[in-house]
């Protein structure tokens, strides 16, 4: 009666890593992915020579990633190289100072010193604060199932260390930022993490502001793209018998009642399956591939209300030579009210930032092999409004690539053009197109504290029996690590309901 | 004790509002933006 026991909506991080843990546990699994090759926003491609990552730059939280090979009865090092990254920053502000973030918190002390030693002694406070977080409070919670408030209750009983970050729940990622720094370059330099849960400082909880420090455990760049993390999933994946179909487009989830029982496609083929596992965006999920006449009233309201995260455009570059650059990652900003007015100002009159913050990535830097030789490839992240007044992405696509280039120039003083033989800008709507993220919403669902945790959409779904999501939709939200823990954590529960 | 209890009801809401009005834009904002989609939680803790 079935095809499959399970099939898998997107082979994101999410998607692979529950699928990979319900195949190897015996379940026939099937991943339908929309695009030509997996890993969704952390993925890879070639061009002209140079291999550019989509989307993910960077993973930080590694021990997720270990905790999930170690489910496949594999250890990680065998499946992918880490290349240790330091510094972790480095940073450009406008009015021309240079400077970088260790990935030794002690040497980054010593350059907040620099700034202010009152903020040096504050960083000492940060970092502890930051430790907990990261070691023993939120990174310990990021596999588990958190969908209720007993599920709250339970984890916060068996982890005293999270009542601490209570108090940063009630303030902002600004004001939690301002406690601790005075420096306002100091904030400002902590600040971009924000635009990683697609907020500004402004509206972003507080406690997401400790990722500052979680880079300072140790941030790594898999040698070979991006892309190599999903690789190595869909390879154990494979192996445990689970089938992908690439460049397979999931036209709507079949329903019977209230309950998923499959999958068509775009061609009309249909597939039907004890369950179904989505990781695409969940209102993409609810309100396309279910459809409202098949939800309750109160899931549509649910669905509705959530708010999507900012986009950001990214523009891929290949060099001829390498970039006048310091480290894997840079930060190129003016101030803190900069970060809130891209927002509050420029994305809600749908206008272009006219002084945009940046963050470029030098994937070429930890691993030379993703250009030809005394080549370099770069990424360049910027956050912009999908609506634009009285235009649209496609129809500015040339002209932003441009601003952008002219901005590096004339905000930041670095000089590419002359030396650039691949450029290629992917925009909102090529995010949207190519990986079905409503707006290009590449960070999902706004994160904030009332979308966040038990407020966010559960792995199981109360609204469809059969139905499961991970990614960036569900608990702990964007990122590699994060979407890697949805999905091994949404495995935990089908295999329980399934046993 | 009722005309008490409607005298504290008044005071907290002013002292609310005073507190609201003595924060930072930033908190202020914040508080809004939490603030909006308070009347969405009942169906999202479900979904």
């Amino acid at each position: 009666m079935y095809d499959y026991d399970a099939v898998v909506i997107g082979a994101g991080l999410g998607g692979l890593s529950a699928a990979s843990i319900l195949a190897k546990n015996g379940l026939k699994t099937l991943v339908c992915e929309n695009t030509g090759n997996v890993g969704g926003c952390c993925s890879s491609y070639d061009e002209g020579g140079y291999r550019f990552d989509i989307g993910a730059s960077i993973v930080e939280l590694w021990w997720v990633i270990d905790e999930l090979f170690e489910k496949l009865g594999k250890k990680r090092s065998d499946c992918i190289d880490f290349i240790p990254v330091d510094p972790i920053y480095g940073f450009v502000t406008a009015d021309g100072q240079r400077f970088s973030y260790p990935v030794d918190s002690a040497a980054t002390r010593e350059v907040i010193a620099g700034f202010s030693s009152e903020d040096a002694r504050a960083w000492d406070r940060f970092t502890e604060l930051g430790s907990d977080a990261i070691n023993e409070a939120f990174g310990q919670i990021m596999t588990r199932p958190f969908m209720t408030f007993s599920d709250t209750l339970k984890v916060t009983m068996e982890n005293p260390h999270l009542a601490k970050f209570m108090k940063y729940m009630g303030l902002n990622f600004e004001s939690t930022l301002c406690s601790f720094f005075s420096s306002d370059k100091v904030r400002a330099s902590m600040s971009l993490q924000s635009y990683f849960v697609g907020l500004p400082p402004a509206l972003c909880p507080g406690y997401i502001a400790f990722l500052a420090y979680s880079e300072h455990e140790g941030i790594f760049y898999p040698r070979g793209g991006m892309v190599q993390i999903p690789a190595a999933i869909a390879r154990a994946f494979e192996e445990f018998g689970g089938e992908i179909k690439l460049n397979t487009r999931v036209a709507k989830v079949l329903m019977e009642g209230r309950r998923a029982i499959g999958v068509e496609l775009a061609d009309g083929t249909q597939v039907r399956s004890r369950m179904v596992i989505s990781n695409v965006n969940a209102k993409t999920l609810y309100l396309d591939m279910i459809g409202r006449s098949n939800l309750p009233s109160w899931a549509v309201k649910a669905i509705e209300s959530y708010e999507l995260s900012i986009p950001a455009p990214m523009i891929m570059l290949g060099l001829d030579k390498p970039p006048e650059l310091d480290a894997h990652h840079t930060f190129c900003y003016t101030t803190l009210d900069q970060m809130n007015s891209i927002w509050f100002d420029d994305a809600a009159s749908g206008r272009l930032p006219e002084n945009p913050f940046m963050l470029i990535s030098w994937p070429s830097h930890a691993d030379p092999s993703l250009a030809p030789e005394g080549h370099h490839c770069l990424n360049l992240v910027t956050f912009a409004p999908y609506d634009l007044a009285g235009t649209d992405w496609d129809t500015i696509k040339e002209q932003y690539l441009e601003d952008q280039l002219d901005a590096m120039e004339r905000q930041f003083g670095l000089k590419l053009r002359d030396h650039i033989e691949v450029a290629r800008l992917s925009t909102p709507m090529d995010f949207e197109r190519m990986l079905l993220h409503p707006k290009g919403a590449v960070y999902a669902l706004q994160n904030d504290i009332m979308a966040s945790a038990f407020f966010r959409p559960r792995l199981r779904s109360r609204a469809v029996k059969g139905l499961y999501l991970t990614g960036a939709s569900t608990h702990f939200g964007g990122g590699v690590p994060p979407a890697v823990g949805s999905g091994i954590a949404a495995s935990s529960l089908i295999l329980q309901d399934f046993a | 004790m009722k005309k008490a209890r409607k005298v504290f009801l008044l005071l907290a809401m002013v002292a609310l509002v005073a507190a609201y009005f003595n924060t930072s834009e930033s908190t202020r904002r914040y508080l809004k933006h939490i603030g909006r989609q308070v009347p969405s939680l009942p169906y999202r803790y479900f979904i």
